[in-house]
């Protein structure tokens, strides 16, 4: 059992990541900032999750011990079948000694999957927001690294944000698909990347201020993918959609998109 | 104490602030759209989707 604190420092700690550029840093100022806002009661300090989760305690951390850990996030990823998703190999976790990046690996998909492992007391939605950093940094910082350097950790941690991503499914669908569509691109699956982000932007209602973001996200996406026409189609189609006071940026996303055009085309001629 | 957006609805932004830091995002990301930048341009989105995320079901609450 863990109880969440909403403290007024953890929280301005909070705003502060997510005002600031993200850089390398941001995973150890999410799991020291996700460290700081749990508490147990001292029965509970001799437990698995709670030694796992505490920074001072995980170089000292037994490969054998986080098996247990692993194990479940093993069991509850068989549910969810997505393709190029290696299982996680809880055989070669914690072979190599322990650098910091899969000390960091390893905490990050214990926290990303908490509620799975202890119950959750008090501000568990501000736990929820501080795992979403906590699943940014996974995707844009460690998961990269880990892959490149082949580490079984990279699975572990894969499947832990493919948890976390699809567990937000129930209270918010469009964030969800969302989370889904960044799994998708890590993996390099462009075609499931685009209909996760459709899938996002279509439960995301014009009133919703990440109308524009999810947007955004599809037409610029599109381009990537060299589907122009379609991109076309939908900036047209967002043009009718959106809001009056949309219809501003909506503008400059048009402009936006030609002038990429104008200039990709050049760059192959 | 400013107010910031998530799942916990006691600290988000105003409604004004995160329009406008989340339309700083979206520029900036435009402007290094081109795939020499995708990794970069790609926190960006991420970033203004997370500041928002959820804050608009307190809007259609009629709470924010």
């Amino acid at each position: 059992m863990v109880t969440v604190h909403a403290k007024a420092d953890s929280i301005a700690a909070y705003q502060a990541l997510l005002t600031s550029d993200w850089t390398k840093s941001l995973t150890q100022k999410v799991l020291a900032l996700l460290w700081k806002i749990l508490s147990t009661d001292a029965s509970a300090e001799t437990s698995l999750i709670w030694q796992l989760l505490n920074p001072s305690n995980a170089k000292g951390f037994s490969a054998e011990q986080f098996r247990a850990i692993s194990s479940r996030i093993q069991d509850g990823t068989r549910f969810i079948r997505l393709a190029n998703v290696p299982p996680v190999d809880i055989g070669r976790l914690g072979e190599k000694r322990n650098s910091l990046l899969l000390i960091q690996a390893r905490q990050l998909a214990a926290y990303l999957t908490l509620q799975a492992h202890t119950q959750v007391l008090d501000r568990a939605d501000f736990l929820l927001d501080v795992q979403a950093l906590g699943f940014q940094a996974a995707i844009h910082f460690v998961l990269p690294e880990l892959r490149e350097r082949n580490e079984p950790e990279y699975s572990l941690l894969l499947n832990a944000a493919i948890l976390f991503a699809v567990g937000n499914s129930a209270n918010d669908f469009a964030h969800s698909s969302y989370m889904l569509a960044m799994i998708h691109g890590h993996l390099g699956d462009q075609e499931q990347r685009l209909r996760s982000l459709l899938a996002s932007f279509r439960c995301t209602s014009p009133e919703d201020h990440s109308y524009l973001t999810k947007a955004q996200e599809v037409w610029t996406e599109l381009l990537e993918q060299d589907k122009r026409a379609e991109a076309e189609d939908f900036l047209l189609d967002l043009n009718r959609s959106s809001l009056p006071s949309h219809q501003e940026e909506v503008r400059e996303m048009v402009v936006d998109a030609f002038k990429f055009i104008l200039r990709d085309s050049a760059d192959n001629n | 104490m400013t107010k910031l957006g998530g799942n916990d609805p006691s600290h988000d932004l105003s409604t004004k602030s995160k329009d406008k830091e989340e339309k700083k995002l979206r520029q900036e990301a435009r402007r290094l759209l081109g795939r020499q930048h995708a990794k970069e341009r790609g926190k960006k989105p991420n970033r203004a989707n997370e500041i928002s995320r959820q804050k608009s079901k307190r809007v259609h609450q009629g709470t924010d």
